[in-house]
């Protein structure tokens, strides 16, 4: 049965332990950044930051929101990234079965640069990141080795306010419609985000664009008269055909 | 309160996870060759009697339950019928099939008592724990009596699960702090640590496991305090310990230098999938030859740590 994680966003404190435990299994370098005005550190997704907690500061109806958002890759059911790179390289990003994870196999290293971005661009959320150093594309990998193992992922054994959960996709969707319903009565505008479509399912208690651009696939559209994950899903098509 | 609950029913059957953690522990596919047979007539034997419902569970009494007295405890063995034979020898079967070392004995049982309508006899005295009526039994029949218990006992293991549910809802909101079964009364073949988050909580969500016995004789789980020998109450944290191998530090045998008894756990809050607590156990027997090594006894003994 395919794996998911419910993060139910409402219950983050933005402690980052997620953040920091993916960078301790993984054992990825520390990233050099700087005092930007926010506590959102580093900036940005890269190669060497997998989880990174967003934050985002407003106020509403004269009260200061700030939410936080654990963002990493959602692991799509049809995952435009995997039809992008294989397009090019055969086996350049593979999708588990037991799982659902979506894994970038070392194949990716015979990824052009442009190729890799492509494989960005085609990421409705904009997660991979391409490893300058190796040529290697860089995201969440759903820690494989530990499910493997039989043990849950990383940033799930950490996470000591409950926002990320990890099980079967369908208890999982099961938890995120319970708790939509107890958040409603405080948050009105909450709303749970491209359930049907990925298997990293998040619940949001505002707008997705008070979050970040890249929140949902479908707010990420602007402009285009379909979804940008349909939209760029459908791009591939051609490549699939001439390249096999 | 909720401190008694049966969880719901495994998701998988026990052949499907039986083959899982061969697969997954291939150095004891000899212990799941020899044991397979018995647990796969352990659940036809509970499918079975889905039909039987000829028992009533005795009221349960608050004050005598919450002193430490089984709800089961001193019930008569209801009419068992002709479901007790059927499932006798379907154990009787699979234990020839699992272990053929003493496949000539339960032969010989066969041989003895393939003609018998006493049968239901044989369950009164084991459920009476009458061992005298027992060996008058295996005398008259010309049997080995150890063989003959062990498969009385196994096949009434199907009739205490069966009346589980039931006696589970007359206690479900008493509270229970025993390390032996509120429902039978037998010991823990096995412990689970489990992850609970507290829905309330406004912000942290606890990551201390809570510990659940299961009942080695009815598959009943409850749950107890964590730093308390389920066998002798000790609470003296010197002598509470576990053996822990330096690879899996999921599993472990919890011991007890008060009464020199161990049982052993599973700590489930970081596993991807909760383990079956009817088969799981068979995949701990490495820390059962470590315990008893180190001269701890089970606190229920099952055919695979005392065989």
């Amino acid at each position: 049965m395919p794996k998911a994680f419910f993060v139910d966003t409402s219950r983050c404190t933005a402690c980052r332990g997620c953040q920091i435990a993916c960078k301790e299994w993984h054992d990825l370098p520390t990233t050099a950044t700087k005092q930007n005005g926010t506590h959102q550190n580093p900036p940005d997704l890269n190669a060497s930051t997998y989880k990174l907690v967003r934050f985002s500061e407003h106020r509403i109806d004269g009260k200061v929101e700030w939410y936080f958002f654990p963002d990493q890759c959602r692991h799509c059911l049809d995952a435009p990234c995997l039809e992008v790179a294989n397009g090019y390289v055969e086996g350049a990003v593979i999708q588990d079965k037991k799982t659902g994870a979506i894994i970038y196999t070392d194949r990716c290293k015979q990824l052009k640069e442009d190729e890799c971005e492509e494989v960005t661009e085609a990421c409705p959320y904009n997660v991979p990141r391409r490893n300058t150093g190796t040529g290697m594309m860089m995201k969440c990998d759903m820690c494989i080795d530990r499910q493997q193992a039989g043990l849950i992922p990383m940033c799930v054994k950490t996470c000591p306010t409950g926002t990320m959960n990890y099980g079967d996709r369908a208890d999982m969707l099961a938890m995120a419609e319970k708790t939509l319903v107890k958040v409603k009565k405080e948050y009105p505008r909450a709303s749970i985000v491209d359930a049907k479509d990925v298997n990293i399912v998040y619940l949001i208690q505002d707008t997705p664009e008070r979050y970040y651009e890249f929140v949902t696939a479908d707010n990420s559209a602007v402009g285009l008269p379909m979804s940008r994950k349909n939209f760029l899903a459908g791009m591939t098509k051609p490549a699939k055909r001439i390249f096999g | 309160m909720e401190i008694i609950q049966t969880p719901s029913a495994s998701k998988h059957d026990v052949l499907t996870g039986l083959l899982a953690l061969r697969e997954k522990t291939p150095a004891l596919e000899n212990i799941f060759d020899a044991f397979s047979p018995l647990l796969k007539a352990q659940e036809d034997g509970r499918i079975l009697l889905e039909k039987w419902s000829d028992f009533e569970i005795p009221e349960a009494d608050a004050l005598r339950f919450e002193q430490g007295v089984p709800i089961l405890a001193g019930m008569d063995m209801p009419n068992l019928g002709n479901f007790f034979p059927e499932i006798f020898w379907t154990m009787t079967t699979a234990l020839a099939k699992g272990m053929p070392a003493i496949a000539d004995k339960v032969t010989a049982i066969i041989d003895a008592l393939k003609d018998s309508d006493s049968l239901n006899e044989l369950a009164r005295s084991v459920w009476e724990e009458d061992n005298n009526a027992i060996e008058v039994f295996a005398k008259d029949a010309n049997v080995d009596i150890a063989i003959l218990t062990i498969l009385g006992s196994l096949s009434l293991k199907p009739f205490m699960n069966r009346m589980k549910d039931e006696a589970a809802v007359e206690i479900e909101n008493m509270f229970w702090n025993k390390g032996y079964c509120p429902i039978c009364g037998c010991f823990p073949d096995m412990s689970l640590l489990k992850k609970q988050l507290t829905e309330n909580a406004e912000y942290m969500a606890g990551h201390g496991g809570q510990r659940w016995m299961h009942c080695s004789c009815c598959d009943h789980q409850w749950r107890i305090k964590r730093n308390i020998c389920p066998w002798c109450d000790s609470e003296d944290y010197k002598k509470l310990s576990y053996l822990q191998s330096e690879e899996t530090k999921t599993e472990r045998a919890d011991i007890c230098d008060t009464c020199k008894r161990y049982y052993v756990t599973i700590d489930t809050r970081d596993l991807t999938e909760m383990p079956d607590p009817r088969i799981a156990p068979l995949s701990l027997v490495h820390l059962d030859v470590k315990a008893q090594e180190e001269g701890y006894e089970p606190m229920a003994e099952t055919l695979w740590n005392s065989l």
